[in-house]
């Protein structure tokens, strides 16, 4: 029997692909929306950044034996963490800063005033591959011009001044950076996918929430789970079978003759 | 201009009740209703048929006047009494006057034969709403209005009797218990279990003799089919 507080209507496939079939359009809505919001982010707000690395390569001489000791082995991983760490600090940082405006292509930017970045730590990236003697040094920043000098110019000031602060027997610059051909970020079709697929899933939650929330009667099957009372007729909507039936032709004439075939059904029967 | 436009409505008016395709699935429906309602008593014989609803809107009228022409396809002498004196809208699905009507039987004001109008169609009587009174509810409560449904009842065959929505008013519920048998229209997607949930055990509270509802306004089932009365029989 009828219960107000205990109202049947479970999430059942059918009704949910009803709903679907109903209200795609709000879902198409929420991706839409999100991929616009997605589009003005990526292409008018969002700033671009570029990266550039150089590869320094160094290693200390602690002894003679062609083996290597865990405590060398140790050693070198200190290296690396010093090199790190030095690499950030302000001694080099302004160092590096003190060589990046000598460079020539920089110097050109800044004197169009493109540009007037300087280095600063957390625009630093160091990495080092594991077991190896090769460090990374990465600078993001807004111009590949940029990038490139202030990589290159923060190698060139650490191996300049490391004999200061760290000993070491031998520091080469591997690979000068190279000048970036295209941003890094942001990943402009990466964002809009995945603001795609975001808007789907919110558009999704929504009609979800739409039928949990929705108490209305539907169909003859929510009506009969909530009501002991029979149901003695089922009147199509009429609107709905004339739209349909403009809409096209195939059906209507599908249709028709399958009504006909009733009608007859019946009249045979009297 | 004026014209074309009232012709225009008219004209609608008209497909919409009268100019349905004989075997459109609605008409289909309807029949299956008919058929359903003089199966559906064994002891009593439904003479008198309360047509109402939970909320406006939900196709009472539009039921009654076509069930009305269904019995009367089917050969009996039927009328259809618009006793919903607040909103009345058979007069103006069958063109009748509204100025006299069941109102003026009930305040003594004329006579059942003279506001019975015929129709086009064979068999089938109407009586429309007359003048609306200011006090709907008093009026159906006395004396007068249930001798008149009784007469009405020994004059035809089937007498439908269109009422006003039954949450708010009490109109349908007092009507309820002047006619043998009483349905509810529920309209599909216009309608909350709760509303239909007050209408139902507002009938029930009064005793009315609920024999079942009509749902109304189905849209297809996702696999593209309506639900037929052969859906009822499982």
């Amino acid at each position: 029997m009828y219960d107000s507080q205990n109202i049947r209507s479970e999430i059942d496939s059918r009704r949910l692909f009803q709903a679907l079939r109903e209200k795609w359009w709000v879902i198409a809505a929420a991706a839409l929306a999100a991929m616009v919001i997605a589009f003005v982010y990526a292409y008018f707000i969002a700033d671009d950044v570029f990266e550039a690395t150089t590869t320094v390569w160094a290693f200390r001489d602690t002894s003679d034996k062609q083996s290597v000791s865990s405590s060398e082995f140790n050693a070198y991983n200190a290296l690396i963490k010093d090199i790190k760490e030095l690499i950030r600090t302000d001694e080099i940082v302004g160092k590096a800063n003190d060589l990046l405006a000598k460079d020539a292509d920089y110097a050109e930017l800044v004197a169009s005033g493109k540009s007037a970045e300087k280095i600063s730590k957390r625009k630093i990236t160091v990495e080092n591959t594991t077991d190896t003697r090769i460090v990374k040094i990465q600078v993001s920043g807004s111009t590949p011009v940029f990038v490139k000098a202030a990589a290159d110019a923060l190698a060139t000031a650490l191996l300049a001044n490391i004999d200061e602060y760290i000993p070491v027997s031998g520091m080469k610059i591997v690979d000068y950076a190279k000048l970036p051909q295209s941003q890094t970020s942001p990943n402009r079709p990466l964002i809009i996918m995945m603001s795609m697929i975001i808007g789907l899933a919110i558009g999704f939650f929504i009609v979800l929430l739409y039928i949990v929330l929705d108490h209305r009667v539907k169909d003859p099957e929510s009506f009969r789970a909530n009501f002991d009372v029979p149901i003695l007729a089922m009147i199509p909507d009429f609107a709905e079978r004339e739209s349909m039936a403009k809409s096209s032709g195939k059906r209507k004439r599908r249709r028709r003759a399958s009504a006909t075939l009733i009608d007859n059904k019946e009249d045979s029967g009297k | 201009m004026s014209t074309k436009k009232t012709e225009e409505k008219r004209r609608h008016t008209e497909r919409k009740y009268y100019k349905l395709d004989n075997n459109h699935p609605a008409m289909e429906a309807y029949r299956v209703l008919r058929t359903n309602l003089d199966f559906s008593s064994a002891d009593k014989q439904i003479k008198t048929l309360l047509i109402t609803s939970s909320v406006m809107g939900e196709g009472k009228s539009t039921t009654a006047a076509n069930l009305a022409m269904m019995f009367a396809d089917a050969g009996k002498k039927t009328l259809l009494v618009d006793m919903d004196l607040r909103k009345p809208s058979q007069h103006k699905i069958f063109q009748l006057r509204k100025d006299t009507g069941i109102s003026s039987v009930i305040s003594g004001l004329a006579k059942i034969e003279d506001v019975t109008c015929k129709t086009d169609y064979e068999g089938l009587y109407v009586i429309p709403c007359g003048f609306r009174p200011p006090n709907p509810s008093e009026m159906l409560n006395s004396e007068r209005a249930k001798d008149t449904v009784a007469k009405l009842r020994e004059m035809y065959d089937m007498v439908i009797i269109d009422s006003p929505p039954s949450i708010a008013l009490t109109d349908s519920l007092l009507l309820s218990n002047y006619c043998d048998a009483t349905i509810l229209i529920v309209s599909a997607g216009n309608v909350a279990f709760e509303e239909v949930g007050t209408a139902i055990s507002n009938l029930k509270s009064v005793n009315a003799n609920l024999i079942g509802v009509v749902m109304n306004n189905l849209k297809r089932t996702s696999n593209g089919n309506y639900y037929y009365y052969y859906y009822y029989y499982d």
